[in-house]
Parts: structure tokens; sequence; C-alpha cells
């Protein structure tokens, strides 16, 4: 019985997944993009990840979302309704995504548990002090990372010439 | 059926959906969402892994697919208005300039 909530945020996730990749109208797909991170925050709770939960409603549902939104609304000159949806491969590309999905979900209920006993160590601190010790060089780098593009999101999308 | 394969089927469907999301659709930018689906799939699988084996290191690289994942959404966006302001689609398949 305590999968139970388990299922529900799961199934909620899945079918707002399958509502973002088949809406002819990309700002409900957007929408339902946000239900999806959100049922991913969730399950994020559920493994005792806090901080990632937290992570992915601000930087995901909120600062992503809102970017790809931005841009939709910029964007949305075409009349939606005419053109067709899928590409010519659609029926291919369904049969074989749907394959794979159903082997690995087959695969992985299948399998016995695979877990490490001992105290548990997820805390937000010995997160932090990870991040900050041990993984330090990495984490700057994705700082520059950052930097980087941020410049380069500015750099490409100015205008050309001179104005 | 334990938790745990409840978990990482649940990371496998979301990238299986994205994959299928951007090879089926034509919107660029449903592209994108479909990219931002397959990242979190992965997330869901490491933050898994690093609940169940007890180690934190599966967290750490979740923020580093978090930190990339904004970057290339930033920059993909970016290239996303430049392109439309050269010719106003956002269809995929009406984009060949580059094609021979």
């Amino acid at each position: 019985m305590t999968l139970l909530p388990l299922l529900v945020v799961f199934g909620l996730g899945t079918l707002s997944a399958i509502l973002t990749i088949s809406r002819r109208n990309p700002l409900h797909s957007a929408f339902y993009l946000i239900l999806t991170l959100l049922s991913v925050a969730t399950s994020f709770l559920f493994l005792k990840a806090d901080f990632l939960a937290m992570v992915q409603v601000i930087l995901y549902a909120g600062a992503i979302m809102v970017l790809i939104i931005f841009v939709l609304l910029l964007t949305a000159v075409e009349e939606v309704k005419k053109i067709p949806l899928f590409h010519r491969q659609t029926p291919l590309a369904l049969l074989i995504s749907g394959g794979l999905i159903a082997e690995i979900v087959y695969t992985l209920l299948q399998r016995r548990i695979l877990a490490v006993e001992g105290p548990p160590v997820h805390s937000m601190e010995a997160l932090g002090k990870m991040l900050f010790k041990e993984y330090g060089f990495p984490f700057e780098l994705a700082s520059i990372l950052l930097l980087v593009s941020l410049v380069a999101t500015v750099v490409i999308a100015k205008k050309e010439g001179p104005s | 059926m334990t938790a745990q394969s409840l978990y990482l089927a649940f990371g496998a469907t979301l990238f299986c959906l994205g994959v299928m999301g951007a090879v089926v659709r034509r919107n660029m930018i449903v592209v994108l969402m479909s990219i931002e689906l397959m990242l979190n799939g992965v997330n869901v699988t490491f933050v898994t892994f690093s609940y169940f084996l007890n180690n934190l290191v599966g967290q750490i690289f979740a923020v580093f697919v978090i930190t990339v994942a904004a970057c290339e959404a930033a920059v993909g966006l970016a290239i996303l208005i430049a392109l439309f302001r050269l010719k106003p689609t956002v269809q995929v398949d009406e984009i060949n300039l580059l094609k021979w």
C-alpha cells in the first residue's frame, strides 16, 4: 500500500509527458511539461533529495519554462491548425520508442532490488559539503559554463549590423 | 514490483517519451521541451540510485545536469530567435539552408 502515492505521482507525470508531446498547441505542451516537472520534483521529495526538489521547482518549472513560454509567445505567428503535426515517419518512431519503453519497464520490473545498507547520508548539509570540497573544481567549471552561455545567448540573439 | 523498480521505470519512461517527442514533432520549441523531458528522466534515475545506494554522488551529478540543461535551453532559444529573424518559421523541416 505504500506504493500507492508513488503510482499516483508517476501516472500523473507520465500522462502529462504524453500530452506534452502530443498536443497541437505548443503552449498547452508547455503547461503539461510544467506538470511533468512538478511530479518529478515530487519524486525527488520521496527520495529525500530536498535540495534538488527545490531546485527543480524554482529553476526548471520556474525559470526555464518561463523562458520557453516567452519564446513561444514571441514566435507564434503561424496558423497552427492547418499544417500536419508530425513527421512522415511517425508510425515507425512510435513503434520503436513504444517497444523501447515496454522493454525497459519489463526488464526493470523483473530485477531484484539493488541497495546498500548503512546510515542515511542524504542531508542538505552533507550535499553542500561534498559539492564544495570534493567536487569544487567541477562546480567552478559549471559556473564558467553558465557565464559563457550567458554571453553567448546575448551575442546570438542580438540584432546584426550597426544599430 | 518494488519502489525502486517503479522509480527506474518512471525515469526510463520519461526518457523514451522525450526521445519520441524529439524525433516525431515538427515544432522546434516542442523538440527543445522534449530534450528537457529526457534530461529529467536521467535525473530521476540518478537520484534513485543515489538514494538506494546510500551515496550522494548521484545528487551532485543531478545538480550538474540541471546546470547544463539551463545553459542548453538558453542557448537553444537564442539560436531559435536568431533563426526566426532570418526565416519566420519554427518548423524543423522548413529550415534546410544547410542541406545540400
